[in-house]
């Protein structure tokens, strides 16, 4: 990954892809609460040169505001037509979620602009009920 | 063996394993006393809420410490001891040490005065 994102010269406020395509949301069909969850998101770029590709994400599920999705490297440089992908996590909560995903391409103005968005859904599993085994001791004088 | 005194602590260093959904209220119970045909006689005991069982996708080890503190209430000789987890779905779950392996000295006793005076 370069030091610094190459910036798109002409900047349209139209966004839903103009730049970037998000091709694909990876992520489980159902988690349990409390468990990670992975999420890879695909993006492409769309145009004939090489631009800076940043990825955002957030959670839906009835709460304000939408819980942001961790992706620990969230940019890249991606040469013309070519796709990469992003890996983050983020913890399930106790409901179903749909994750919204986002692209933004760096402009010559220095700064993201929105680009594009896709969702999935991850349903909330039933989880094990609480299990207990193996109980071990030892003791000693204090 | 581990000998003790009254005021000592017997430290019990307990591990069991998790899985599955959080769970609250788990205790775990420590006893001295004597294991017989019957069960065990609890003489001195103390007894820890489990806390921090948190969703565990696989088994999970957990280690939690209990002290019993040797009072006058147990008497001088040799005990048994036993740990039980519960409050958990299902059956509670028994661990038993050695037997005798716990030896209380008793209290300083006194007997047998007996005296003989003389002019000096």
């Amino acid at each position: 990954m370069e030091q610094q994102p190459v910036a798109v010269s002409i900047i349209r406020k139209a966004g839903a892809g103009v730049y970037t395509e998000i091709t694909v949301v990876e992520a489980p069909a159902s988690a349990s609460a409390g468990s990670l969850v992975q999420v890879r998101v695909s993006i492409k770029n769309k145009t004939a040169s090489t631009i800076g590709i940043m990825v955002g994400g957030a959670l839906e599920y009835g709460v304000s505001p939408w819980p942001t999705i961790s992706f620990p490297n969230n940019w890249a440089n991606f040469p013309a037509g070519q796709s990469y992908y992003f890996d983050g996590t983020f913890t399930m909560p106790a409901y179903a979620v749909v994750i919204h995903a986002y692209s933004y391409y760096y402009g010559s103005d220095s700064a993201w602009h929105f680009d594009d968005e896709r969702t999935k859904s991850v349903g909330l599993s039933q989880v094990e009920d609480a299990q207990f085994q193996s109980l071990s001791v030892s003791y000693a004088k204090v | 063996m581990i000998q003790l005194q009254y005021g000592d602590k017997l430290r019990f260093t307990c591990s069991f394993q998790h899985k599955g959904a959080a769970y609250t209220g788990a205790k775990l119970h420590a006893a001295i006393g004597n294991k017989g045909a019957l069960g065990f006689d609890e003489i001195l005991n103390n007894e820890t809420t489990v806390t921090g069982i948190i969703y565990d996708a696989t088994w999970q080890t957990y280690t939690v410490t209990i002290d019993v503190t040797i009072t006058t209430g147990i008497s001088g000789g040799a005990y048994d001891t036993m740990v039980k987890l519960m409050s958990i779905p299902g059956s509670d779950i028994y661990w038993y040490g050695t037997l005798d392996d716990i030896v209380i000295v008793g209290a300083a006793e006194f007997q047998g005065l007996s005296v003989s005076y003389a002019k000096v």
